[in-house]
C-alpha cells in the first residue's frame, strides 16, 4: 500500500547537510498496525508527517498504491491526503473554539459530506466512544483522555484508511492510554492501517509490527508475535 | 459549510474581545461617514433629475463681452423665450422665470399687516408645463395663465391661511397690488435649484405683456423636442439673436451669445453663473468622496493589521485544520467570512447611528438628508456591495497570510511573520499619513477662515446695522434719517444700494488722455454720509456733501457728478491721489468729478481682489439704510431705532441685519469645509489611535515576557515605554514627513482660489503632527503602563 524507497530529509546548513531521515526504505501493507519507536530527535514524527503528506520537502520515493505522490498534482495529492488519512496528535489539538460535535464535524465540512450525513457519523462516533453527553461540551471542558477521544472520532470521521498517532498517550495516564490503545486494536480489526509514534513500550503490544528507529535510520523492524 | 463559518466566526469575535472591539468600533464610525458623505453626494447629484424629460430641458445662459472683458451671466430679456416658442419648431416649450428677490424684497399683506418676503418669483403660463411641480390645488395650465394670479407653496399657504384648501380664491396684497391666490404647489423638494414662496403670474408684469430685449433679467428655461440637436439649435438661437439685436449690439459695440445649460448641470456647473440658489462646488464633492474613501480605508486598515498581527495567534487552528484536510479555499473562506461578519455588524450599527446622527449632519452639511434614500432597494443593495467588498478588502491579505501557512510549522507555532510585519508598518505609516494630513489640511482651512473674519476690512463693520430701505420711502428718507440721529440710536446714517461686504453693480471708467484705457469699476450708489457710516478712510480730497448732486441728477442735467473712488481705482488710472482730486473722468458714459479717494477696503469677497470702486450719491438706487450705532445696548437702540420707523412707514416692517453676522455669512461654504474637516479629521485620528492601541497590545502581549524579564533587570516604566514605543515613532515620523508634503500641496492649490489669503506659517503643520505624536504617545505609554504593572514572578513563571 505504502512504499518509501531510499527517502532522504535533511536541512542544509551552512557547511553541511544535517539528515534527519537517511536511506529509509519502508513497505507498509494494509491492514498493518505498526509501531515507531525510538528516543526523541530519531525521526519518528518526521516520518509520520511525510507519510501523511504533511511535509513534503524530502528526497527519494513514496509511493502510494503504485503511484508515486511527486509525480501528483497538487489537487490529487490533496484529495488523497483528505480521502486516506487521519490524524491523532499528542497534544490533541482540539479546536478550543469549537464543541466536541463541532470538532468531529469539522473534516466532514472539508471533504463536502452532506449534512445528514455528517449528522449519522457523528451520531455513530460519539455513540462508540460514549460521547454523547459531552457533544455540546468545549475541549475545556473535558479530562486528557476525553479530549483524546474526541481526537481520535475526530480522526476517524472521515473513514481514513491510514491513521497516523503522534505519540497518541504521550499527556495521559496509564489508565486513559489504555482505554486509547483498545480503541485502537478495535480499529485494527475493522481494517483499518495505523501507524503510530510513541515512547512507550507496551503500547507496541497491541500492534503488529515494531520498527525502532536511531539518528533517522530504521534500526530494527520485527513483527509483533501475539502469544 | 458557510453556516459553519459563520458559527466559527461569530465564536471567534465573541473570544477575542478586544481585537473584535477595535475593529467593530473602527469600521463603523468609518461606515458611518462613509454613508453620511454618500447621502450627502447623492443628495448634491440629484439636483434637478426630478422633472420629467429633465435632460431635455435647459436654462440659457448669456456670454457678455464688451471691450474684450467677457461677462458670463445667467439671466436673459424676457423676449427671449416668447420668440423661440414662435420661431423655432424644435422647442417644446420654455419659460421665463424673475426672481424679484434679487433686486428686493415684497411686502406680502393677507389681511393681517404687511410681511416682508424675501423669496418671490414670477413665472409665465408654461412654467408648470416645464417643471411638472404637483399641484395641491388648481389646474397646472391655468394657476398662471392670468394676470394677477399667485402660487403659494404649500408652507406658504399654511403660514397665511392655516391650511392649504383654504388659500384658493383667497386676495393676496403684494406691495399693494391685488392677486388671487390660483393654487397651492407642494413645497420645493431640498434638490431643485428653485425656491421660492411665491409664483406669481409673469402676465402680471409689465414686461410679461410686451416683451422686451432689454434689459436682461429674467431666467429663461427651455424644453427641446426628443432627439433635437444642441448646437444645431444654438445656431439657430444665434441667428434669431442677429434678426432682433444685431443693430443694437452693434451700435454700442457690445457681443453677446446665448447658450444652452442642462438643467441638471444648474447646481454643480460652473458656480461664477450663479442662480437661484447658491450652487456646489463640484471640487468639494470630489474631495469629500476622497474623504470618505480615505476613512474606509483607514477602519480596513485597523482590521487588516490587527488581524495579521494575531495570525501568529491562530497558527495552530491552522496547521491543525490543515491537518484535517482544509484546502486553501476553504480557510480562506473562513477567514474572509469573519471579516464580513464584522464588517455586516458594522454595517448594521452604523445604519443604527445614522438614524441617531443625521439630523445633526444635515445642518452641518446643510442640506436635508434622510434615511428614505439608504432605505430602499437600491441604497441596500448598495450597503451589501458595500459590505462584500469592505469584508473582502479587510479580510482577504490576513486570510491569505493565515490560508497559506505550512502545517507543521504553524502547529509547532514556528511560524515568522516577517513579511506581514513590513506590510503591517506600511500600512500604519498610510493611515498616519491621512490622519495627519487630514488635521494639516484642516488647520490651514481653519487659519484662512480666522483669517478672513478678522482681517480688517478698511472699514467698520462692528456696530452698523443694516435695514431694509425701499424706494417707496424715498419721500419721508430724510426726515427719518434724522429722527433717528436725533433718537440718539443712530450716530450716522447712510442710504446705499448693497451692503459694503458685497459691491456688485459694474461701471465702465474712461480718465481721458491718449495712454489711458478704459476698465470695468465696480460703483457704488449711496450718499454723503456713506464715508462717515463705515469709517473709511480719505487719502486726499473731501467728503461728499448735502449739496453735491447725485447721478440721478447730474444725468438730467448733464452736469458733472462729483465721485470718490479707491485707491486701486487711481492707481490703475496711474495717479497719485493728491493729483486725481478734481480730475474729470468718464464714468458710466457721463463725465465725473473726482472729489476725494480713499483707501481700499473689501467690498467683496477674499476669493477676489480688492478692484477699482466708484462711490457716488444715488438714493434712488438704495436698498438697504445702513445705520451705525452707538455702543452699549443694542436691543435697546434697535427698539428706538424701530419706534421712529414705525412713525413714518407704518406699512413697512422693521427688519436689521447686522453688517458683521452678513459678512460672517460670506464664507458660509468654506466654514462648512473648515467643520466637515474638522470632524472628519478628527474621525480619522481617532480609528487610527484605536488601530495602534491595538498593535501596541498585541506587540505588547508578545514581548510580555521580554519586558518581564527587563523589569527583573531593573527597567524603569520609562525604559519599558521607549522599547515599546520606538518602532511606532519612526513608523509616525515617516507619516508625518509625507503629511508635510501633502499640506503643502493642499495649501498650494486650496488658497488659491482667494486672492487674500492668509500667510504660509508652520503652525498648521507643527500643531497637527504634536497633536498626532500626543495621542499616539498616550495611546502607547497607556499600554506599556498596563504591561508593566504585571507581576514579572507570575508572567514568566508559565513560561
Amino acid at each position: 500500500m505504502i512504499e518509501l524507497k531510499n527517502l532522504d530529509k535533511y536541512i542544509e546548513s551552512r557547511f553541511q547537510r544535517v539528515f534527519i531521515l537517511k536511506g529509509i526504505d519502508l513497505t507498509i501493507n494494509e491492514g498493518e498496525f505498526i509501531t515507531l519507536m525510538g528516543p526523541s530527535g530519531a525521526g519518528k514524527s518526521t516520518l509520520l508527517n511525510i507519510l501523511g503528506l504533511l511535509d513534503e520537502d524530502y528526497a527519494g520515493e513514496y509511493l502510494f498504491g503504485d503511484r508515486s505522490i511527486k509525480s501528483m498534482k497538487d489537487r490529487e495529492r490533496a484529495a488523497l491526503h483528505k480521502s486516506e488519512f487521519g490524524y491523532i496528535f499528542q497534544a490533541y489539538h482540539l479546536i478550543d473554539e469549537l464543541t466536541v460535535y463541532e470538532n468531529i464535524e469539522t473534516p466532514l465540512l472539508y471533504r463536502k459530506v452532506s449534512s445528514s450525513e455528517r449528522k449519522s457519523i457523528i451520531a455513530d462516533l460519539l455513540d462508540r466512544f460514549n460521547m454523547v453527553a459531552k457533544k455540546d461540551l468545549f475541549p475545556a471542558q473535558l479530562s486528557g483522555g476525553q479530549q483524546q477521544l474526541v481526537g481520535i472520532a475526530r480522526a476517524v470521521a472521515g473513514k481514513p484508511r491510514v491513521l497516523l498517532a503522534d505519540e497518541p498517550t504521550g499527556n495521559l495516564h496509564s489508565g486513559q492510554a489504555r482505554e486509547i490503545m483498545e480503541v485502537f486494536q478495535e480499529l485494527h480489526r475493522e481494517g483499518t492501517t495505523i501507524i503510530q509514534a510513541t515512547h512507550a513500550r507496551e503500547n507496541a503490544d497491541y500492534g503488529t509490527r515494531l520498527i525502532d528507529m536511531l539518528d533517522g535510520k530504521i534500526e530494527k523492524d520485527e513483527a509483533i508475535i501475539h502469544v | 459549510m458557510w453556516k459553519n463559518y459563520l458559527k466559527i466566526s461569530f465564536r471567534n469575535l465573541r473570544k477575542r474581545k478586544l481585537y473584535t472591539g477595535i475593529n467593530l468600533i473602527g469600521l463603523t464610525i468609518a461606515i458611518v461617514s462613509f454613508l453620511a458623505i454618500c447621502l450627502y453626494i447623492q443628495h448634491e447629484w440629484s439636483y434637478d433629475k426630478m422633472y420629467a424629460d429633465y435632460d431635455r430641458i435647459y436654462k440659457f445662459n448669456q456670454e457678455f463681452v464688451s471691450q474684450g472683458e467677457s461677462q458670463l451671466v445667467s439671466s436673459t430679456p424676457s423676449s427671449l423665450i416668447p420668440t423661440l416658442i414662435e420661431e423655432i419648431p424644435e422647442v417644446e416649450t420654455g419659460t421665463l422665470v424673475f426672481d424679484i428677490s434679487i433686486f428686493s424684497s415684497v411686502l406680502i399683506d393677507a389681511g393681517e399687516g404687511n410681511q416682508e418676503e424675501q423669496s418671490f418669483a414670477y413665472a409665465d403660463e408654461n412654467y408648470f408645463k416645464v417643471f411638472d411641480f404637483e399641484l395641491l390645488s388648481g389646474n397646472p395650465a391655468l394657476v398662471l395663465a392670468e394676470p394677477n394670479q399667485i402660487v403659494l407653496t404649500k408652507s406658504t399657504a399654511e403660514r397665511y391661511f392655516g391650511d392649504t384648501g383654504s388659500a384658493s380664491g383667497k386676495v393676496l396684497k403684494v406691495d399693494g397690488k391685488d392677486f388671487t391666490v390660483s393654487g397651492v404647489m407642494q413645497d420645493f423638494p431640498s434638490n431643485s435649484h428653485m425656491e421660492f414662496d411665491f409664483i406669481a403670474s409673469f402676465k402680471s408684469h409689465r414686461h410679461g405683456i410686451e416683451p422686451e430685449w432689454s434689459p436682461s433679467n429674467y431666467y429663461t428655461y427651455v424644453k427641446l423636442k426628443p432627439g433635437t440637436d444642441v448646437a444645431a439649435f444654438e445656431d439657430k438661437v444665434e441667428q434669431i439673436k442677429e434678426k432682433y439685436l444685431g443693430k443694437d449690439l452693434a451700435e454700442y459695440g457690445y457681443k453677446t451669445a446665448f447658450f444652452l445649460q442642462p438643467v441638471s448641470q444648474i447646481h454643480l456647473g460652473d458656480q461664477s453663473l450663479g442662480s437661484i440658489k447658491p450652487g456646489t462646488d463640484i471640487r468639494y464633492l470630489y474631495i469629500f468622496g476622497i474623504v470618505a474613501l480615505l476613512l474606509i480605508a483607514i477602519g480596513i486598515i485597523n482590521y487588516v493589521n490587527l488581524a495579521t498581527a494575531e495570525a501568529t495567534e491562530r497558527n495552530k487552528e491552522v496547521g491543525l485544520r490543515k491537518a484535517m484536510g482544509a484546502g486553501r479555499g476553504q480557510l480562506f473562506g473562513q477567514f474572509v467570512s469573519e471579516s464580513m461578519l464584522l464588517t455586516f455588524g458594522a454595517t448594521v450599527l452604523s445604519v443604527l447611528c445614522l438614524y441617531l446622527i443625521l439630523p445633526k449632519f444635515s445642518s452641518i452639511g446643510g442640506v436635508p438628508l434622510s434615511m428614505d434614500s439608504l432605505m430602499n432597494p437600491i441604497g441596500i443593495g448598495f450597503m451589501v456591495g458595500l459590505i462584500a467588498i469592505v469584508g473582502l478588502l479587510a479580510g482577504m491579505y490576513p486570510s491569505l497570510i493565515l490560508s497559506g501557512m505550512e502545517p507543521i510549522k504553524a502547529l509547532a507555532n514556528k511560524t515568522k511573520m516577517g513579511g506581514g510585519a513590513w506590510v503591517r508598518k506600511s500600512l500604519v505609516v498610510f493611515q498616519f499619513f491621512v490622519s495627519i494630513g487630514l488635521l494639516i489640511a484642516t488647520f490651514i482651512v481653519k487659519s484662512q477662515l480666522d483669517y478672513m473674519q478678522n482681517v480688517s476690512l478698511g472699514y467698520d463693520r462692528e456696530q452698523v446695522v443694516a435695514l431694509t430701505y425701499h424706494y417707496n420711502m424715498r419721500n419721508v428718507a430724510e426726515t427719518m434719517k434724522s429722527e433717528m440721529l436725533k433718537s440718539g440710536a443712530a450716530t450716522s446714517i447712510a442710504l446705499a444700494g448693497d451692503m459694503p461686504i458685497h459691491i456688485k453693480a459694474g461701471y465702465k471708467i474712461f480718465p481721458g488722455g491718449d495712454n489711458q484705457r478704459e476698465f470695468m469699476i465696480t460703483g457704488y450708489s449711496t450718499d454723503e454720509d456713506i464715508v462717515k457710516t463705515l469709517n473709511l478712510a480719505i487719502l486726499a480730497g473731501t467728503d461728499l456733501n448735502e449739496n453735491d448732486i447725485s447721478r440721478a441728477e447730474a444725468n438730467e442735467s448733464k452736469a458733472i457728478v462729483p465721485i470718490i473712488l479707491n485707491e486701486s481705482a487711481i492707481k490703475e488710472m496711474g495717479w497719485e491721489p493728491e493729483e486725481a482730486i478734481g480730475k474729470i473722468v468718464n464714468f458710466g458714459f457721463s463725465d465725473a468729478r473726482i472729489k476725494a479717494v480713499v483707501s481700499d477696503f473689501y467690498f467683496n469677497s477674499m476669493h477676489e481682489n480688492i478692484g477699482p470702486l466708484g462711490i457716488f450719491k444715488d438714493q434712488g438706487n438704495a436698498n438697504v439704510m445702513l445705520v451705525k450705532i452707538p455702543s452699549g445696548n443694542p436691543s435697546a437702540t434697535l427698539a428706538s431705532l424701530e419706534e421712529v420707523w414705525k412713525n413714518f412707514v407704518p406699512e413697512r416692517p422693521f427688519n436689521y441685519r447686522f453688517i458683521d453676522q452678513e459678512y460672517a455669512q460670506l464664507y458660509r461654504s468654506e466654514e462648512r469645509v473648515g467643520v466637515i474637516f474638522t470632524l472628519f479629521s478628527g474621525i480619522a485620528v481617532f480609528i487610527a489611535c484605536m488601530g495602534l492601541f491595538g498593535l501596541v497590545s498585541y506587540v505588547a502581549l508578545r514581548r510580555t515576557r521580554e519586558i518581564s524579564i527587563r523589569k527583573v533587570l531593573g527597567a524603569t516604566q520609562k525604559d519599558i515605554v521607549s522599547v515599546l514605543a520606538s518602532d511606532f515613532f519612526k513608523l509616525l515620523l515617516v507619516a508625518s514627513v509625507l503629511a508635510i508634503g501633502f499640506g503643502l500641496w493642499f495649501s498650494d492649490t486650496w488658497l488659491q482660489s482667494f486672492a487674500n489669503k492668509v500667510e504660509f506659517s508652520p503652525m498648521p503643520y507643527i500643531l497637527a503632527i504634536m497633536l498626532v505624536l500626543l495621542l499616539a504617545g498616550l495611546t502607547i505609554g497607556y499600554r506599556s503602563w498596563k504591561v508593566f504593572r504585571l507581576n514579572p514572578a507570575k508572567t514568566l513563571k508559565s513560561e
